[in-house]
């Protein structure tokens, strides 16, 4: 079943500023109007239980999408249906059925405890006294916050509060969460524990996960499935596995020789760096062979190789760089 | 959404924002009293107005002193339920309103209850010592409350209409706070000294009549039954149009990407 659809999707911002003279300097008074494009006329689906990774540079549009998709803005053109309900005409009824966390904007009163943030919300997403305090029991027992939920949000690590974000985010029991870069900010055994967590909200509740983050690991760990977007666009639409499969062809071979050579130029074969005895060389598996590159050195000068893949990080920043050129 | 929704929605929050602020306990009364002090001291300043003449446009000094109760009730009231009307500004302009947007509940009174001013209880406070102090009869004690809920409505209906100005231009809050500063100056005063021209102005457009001079007049002075409905009629005519307005003016919002929390 789908739980999002989205068609045509565009949301436009009008930029106004101070007109330019042909000498250069502004007038006083007149303006110019121009429109950017912060999503593009975009179109996905998401199935129900899926764990989606929709990621893409600074200001590529990720926030602007969910936030259109969560009913805070509204489009420019488009249709959008998550859950089936269109998000700007049925905001409030779609708001009982999804959650959402946003590393950035806190929705905890930090000066109350997490449990008097629990209570509130329970209250505004009118949840029964009863089904409320089970709820909190079975939550705070699965992400451990037992020990620091009586405490004010304000003396909680960050880490802490960011469990604490997302108990009061599943209280209403979401069918859908969207995760916007929940991971900012933490060291990484937080970093670990609430990935592990998310994990565990699409496993035990089979709650569906639409998740944006800038950590690469937060991606290759959380999601089976990832969308790229630049300047409002999808530049890539492709499962984890394939994306690590087409694009993971490249191995980076580290070796330190006995003797300085003059290694021969081949197709597929790049030396990234040298250094002394020691190389630096990108070998594309798809024009080459790691056979052949080893033919390229007399095995008993070899002291000491590494061979390694290219990190799904750089092939990330890659394909936003081939899409920003 | 329902009536009883939004009331249990308005209290919700009043209570959360009472047990926010009990946390500094020493900061909650100090608030309150230098309120109750603050407004106080006109009382002195009219004794000493009054004992040099005997009315100000047929108002003397037990009136006067009402018509301090009534807006500062009115004050009280609307800063101690919706003081987050007062954050609009920085809300639409820095794009705070997401958190309020991704909830189940109407955006405006989502936003405008977020926020108590525990001051604003000192305000009410005054009003009921304000009674006390010119011997007011015991049914006015009763027809204050239904008072000051009405005037403390339409302040932020009022509030709310001009401040979604700011959904559309930049500095849209000048108009609100100059209009907001307006009704609250004007009506400190006995309704007698402004011209035609002020009066028929603040029966619309700045709506001073229906914030303190009619509840005065007609709630309490010489009771008139169609007077207290044109008043009802009025301020729920004002909250439609913050509803209207501010619903209107939501298509036009801009989320932001400033960090924040809640405090």
């Amino acid at each position: 079943m789908k739980v999002i659809e989205v068609n045509n999707l565009r949301k436009e911002y009008a930029i106004s500023k101070r007109k330019v003279k042909e000498n250069g300097k502004k007038y006083l008074f007149k303006r110019e109007k121009s429109i950017k494009n912060a999503v593009d006329g975009i179109s996905f689906d998401v199935e129900e239980g899926e764990t989606l990774a929709f990621i893409g540079p600074n200001g590529a549009g990720k926030s602007t999408t969910i936030k259109m998709l969560t009913g805070i803005l509204f489009p420019t053109a488009g249709d959008v249906k998550v859950l089936g309900i269109n998000p700007s005409k049925d905001r409030i009824k779609l708001s009982y059925q999804i959650g959402s966390v946003f590393g950035q904007k806190e929705q905890l009163w930090v000066h109350l405890s997490a449990y008097e943030n629990f209570k509130f919300f329970g209250s505004i997403y009118d949840i029964k006294k009863k089904d409320l305090d089970e709820r909190i029991e079975e939550l705070s027992t699965v992400f451990d916050i037992k020990d620091f939920m009586y405490q004010p949000v304000k003396s909680l690590s960050l880490g802490q509060r960011m469990k604490c974000e997302m108990v009061a985010s599943l209280l209403h029991k979401p069918k859908m969460m969207f995760f916007d870069e929940p991971t900012i900010g933490l060291d990484p055994i937080a970093k670990e524990t609430l990935r592990n967590l998310i994990k565990k909200i699409n496993k035990e509740f089979g709650t569906t996960i639409f998740f944006t983050s800038h950590d690469v690991g937060d991606i290759e760990e959380v999601c089976k499935r990832v969308i790229i977007i630049n300047n409002g666009k999808i530049v890539l639409d492709d499962s984890m596995k394939n994306l690590k499969y087409h694009y993971l062809n490249k191995k980076i071979v580290e070796v330190n020789l006995k003797k300085n050579v003059k290694l021969e130029v081949k197709d597929g074969i790049k030396v990234l760096k040298s250094k002394d005895t020691v190389y630096k060389i990108e070998v594309d598996m798809n024009k080459t062979t790691m056979n052949e590159l080893m033919g390229l050195f007399d095995a008993d000068d070899i002291q000491d190789i590494t061979i390694s893949s290219t990190p799904l990080e750089d092939i990330i920043k890659d394909i936003y760089r081939r899409n920003d050129a | 959404m329902g009536v009883k929704s939004n009331l249990k929605l308005i209290f919700s929050y009043f209570k959360l924002n009472l047990k926010k602020e009990w946390k500094y306990k020493s900061s909650f009364f100090m608030q309150i009293i230098m309120m109750i002090l603050n407004d106080a001291f006109f009382i002195i300043q009219w004794y000493i107005i009054f004992s040099l003449v005997d009315n100000i446009g047929g108002y003397g000094f037990n009136e006067t002193m009402m018509l301090w109760a009534i807006s500062a009730g009115g004050y009280g009231i609307s800063h101690a339920f919706f003081a987050g009307a007062w954050n609009l500004k920085e809300v639409i302009y820095e794009g705070r309103m997401d958190v309020f947007l991704a909830q189940p509940k109407n955006v405006l009174i989502n936003v405008c209850c977020s926020s108590t001013q525990i001051a604003a209880i000192g305000d009410i406070a005054y009003a009921y010592i304000v009674l006390v102090l010119i011997g007011a009869p015991w049914h006015w004690y009763l027809i204050m409350i239904p008072a000051m809920i009405l005037a403390g409505l339409i302040y932020v209906a009022v509030y709310v209409t001009y401040m979604s100005l700011c959904f559309y231009v930049k500095g849209g809050d000048a108009l609100a706070k100059s209009v907001e500063g307006t009704i609250n100056k004007a009506a400190q005063y006995p309704s007698a000294i402004y011209s035609f021209g002020v009066k028929a102005l603040m029966f619309t457009l700045i709506p001073t009549f229906f914030y303190s001079f009619i509840p005065i007049q007609y709630f309490f002075l010489t009771p008139n039954i169609w007077w207290i409905l044109g008043s009802v009629a009025v301020t729920a005519f004002w909250i439609f149009l913050a509803f209207f307005t501010f619903n209107r003016g939501l298509r036009k919002y801009n989320s932001g990407s400033l960090m924040g929390g809640r405090l």
